[in-house]
C-alpha cells in the first residue's frame, strides 16, 4: 500500500496534469498545421520538446545533490502555488463565476490569429514556427515542473515520467487520429483532481520539510488528498452563492 | 517588439504559472513562512501542528474563491 502512495500517486498526478497541458499545446500546434502547413508546425514542435529535454538534462542532476529537507520545502511550496491556482481556477470555473475552457474556442482563435499575422515571408514561416515551438515549449515547461516537483521529493521521479511519457503519447495518438482539437477532455474536472493531488503533495511535503509528523505516515497523503477535494467541493458552494448566480459563457481562458 | 520586450513577455509568462491572483500567492508564501518559522514553537502536539497547517491552507483557498465570487458579482 505505502509503495503504491509513493509511486501511483506521482505517477497518477503526472498523467492527469500532462493530459491537460498536452491537449492544450495539441490545439495550438493542430491549429498551426491547419492554417500555416505542417512542416513548421511540426519542426516548432519538435524544437520545442528538444529544449524541454535539454532543460531536463542539464537541470536534473542538480536535484539528485540537494539535501530533501531542503528540496522538501521547495519543491512543496512550489508546488502549494502551483497546485492550489490550479484548484482555485477548477472551483471557480465549476461555479460557473469564470468561463470554462473549451478547446474548440482555443482553436478557432488561434486559427483566426494566425490567418491575421500576414504570409509567409520565408520558406520556414517564423510566425507558425514560433508560436508552434512556444506553445510546446511553455505547456511542456509545465509538465516538466509536475513531474519534478512529483516526483523528486519521493524518489519516484521515474513512474512520474512514465505517466507523464502515457498522456503524451495517448494525446498524439488521439490528435493524429481524429484531426481536430480534443474538445471532449473534461478539462476542468480533470484540473479540479489534479489542482487537489498536487496541493496535497505540496502540503505534505512542505510539512515534513518544517517537522510535522504526518499521522500514518504515507497514508496521509490520501487523506490530505480527500480533506483538498472536500474544501474544493465546498469551494464551489461558496463561489455559487457568491456570485449570486452568475453563468458566463465558455471560453478559451 | 524589442529584444527587452521579448524577455520581460516571456518573463511574465513563466511567472503566470505560479502567479494569477497575487493576493492568494502572497497569502499562501506569507503562511508558509509563519508555518514554517512559527508552528514548531507555538503548537507542541504534531498532530495539532499538521491540522493547524492544513486548516491555514484551507482557509486562505476558501477565502481567495468567496473573494473572487463577489468580485464577479459585484461587476456584474
Amino acid at each position: 500500500m505505502t509503495d503504491w502512495i509513493q509511486s501511483g500517486t506521482p505517477m497518477l498526478a503526472a498523467f492527469l496534469a500532462s493530459l491537460v497541458e498536452c491537449v492544450e499545446a495539441l490545439t495550438i500546434v493542430l491549429a498551426v498545421g491547419t492554417v500555416r502547413g505542417w512542416r513548421p508546425a511540426l519542426a516548432g514542435a519538435a524544437i520545442g520538446g528538444a529544449a524541454l529535454v535539454l532543460l531536463v538534462v542539464a537541470f536534473g542532476p542538480l536535484l539528485e545533490g540537494a539535501p530533501l529537507a531542503d528540496l522538501q520545502l521547495v519543491i512543496g511550496a512550489l508546488l502549494l502555488l502551483f497546485g492550489m491556482r490550479w484548484l482555485r481556477k477548477a472551483i471557480l470555473r465549476a461555479a460557473g463565476v469564470i468561463p470554462l475552457h473549451d478547446e474548440g474556442v482555443a482553436f478557432a482563435r488561434q486559427s483566426r490569429a494566425l490567418q491575421g499575422s500576414g504570409t509567409r515571408a520565408d520558406a520556414w514561416d517564423t510566425v507558425a514556427l514560433v508560436t508552434s515551438l512556444k506553445a510546446v515549449f511553455l505547456e511542456g515547461l509545465e509538465v516538466v515542473f509536475i513531474v519534478i516537483a512529483a516526483g523528486a521529493a519521493s524518489h519516484a521521479l521515474v513512474p512520474a515520467a512514465i505517466g507523464a511519457g502515457a498522456a503524451l503519447a495517448a494525446v498524439i495518438l488521439l490528435g493524429v487520429a481524429l484531426h481536430k482539437p480534443l474538445a471532449r477532455v473534461p478539462e476542468n474536472t480533470l484540473k479540479f483532481g489534479v489542482g487537489a493531488l498536487l496541493s496535497a503533495f505540496g502540503t505534505f511535503w512542505f510539512g515534513e520539510g518544517i517537522g510535522v509528523a504526518w499521522p500514518g505516515g504515507d497514508l496521509a497523503l490520501l487523506i490530505l488528498i480527500a480533506t483538498f477535494l472536500c474544501a474544493a467541493f465546498g469551494g464551489v458552494a461558496i463561489a455559487r452563492r457568491g456570485a449570486g448566480g452568475a453563468r458566463p459563457a465558455r471560453g478559451s481562458a | 517588439m524589442t529584444a527587452r520586450r521579448k524577455v520581460q513577455a516571456a518573463a511574465l509568462e513563466l511567472l503566470g504559472l505560479f502567479v494569477e491572483d497575487w493576493l492568494f500567492t502572497l497569502a499562501i508564501l506569507a503562511w508558509l513562512a509563519a508555518a514554517g518559522l512559527l508552528l514548531p514553537h507555538a503548537v507542541d502536539d504534531p498532530l495539532a501542528r499538521a491540522a493547524v497547517f492544513v486548516a491555514g491552507l484551507l482557509g486562505i483557498l476558501l477565502e481567495r474563491v468567496a473573494a473572487a465570487a463577489r468580485a464577479a458579482r459585484r461587476d456584474g
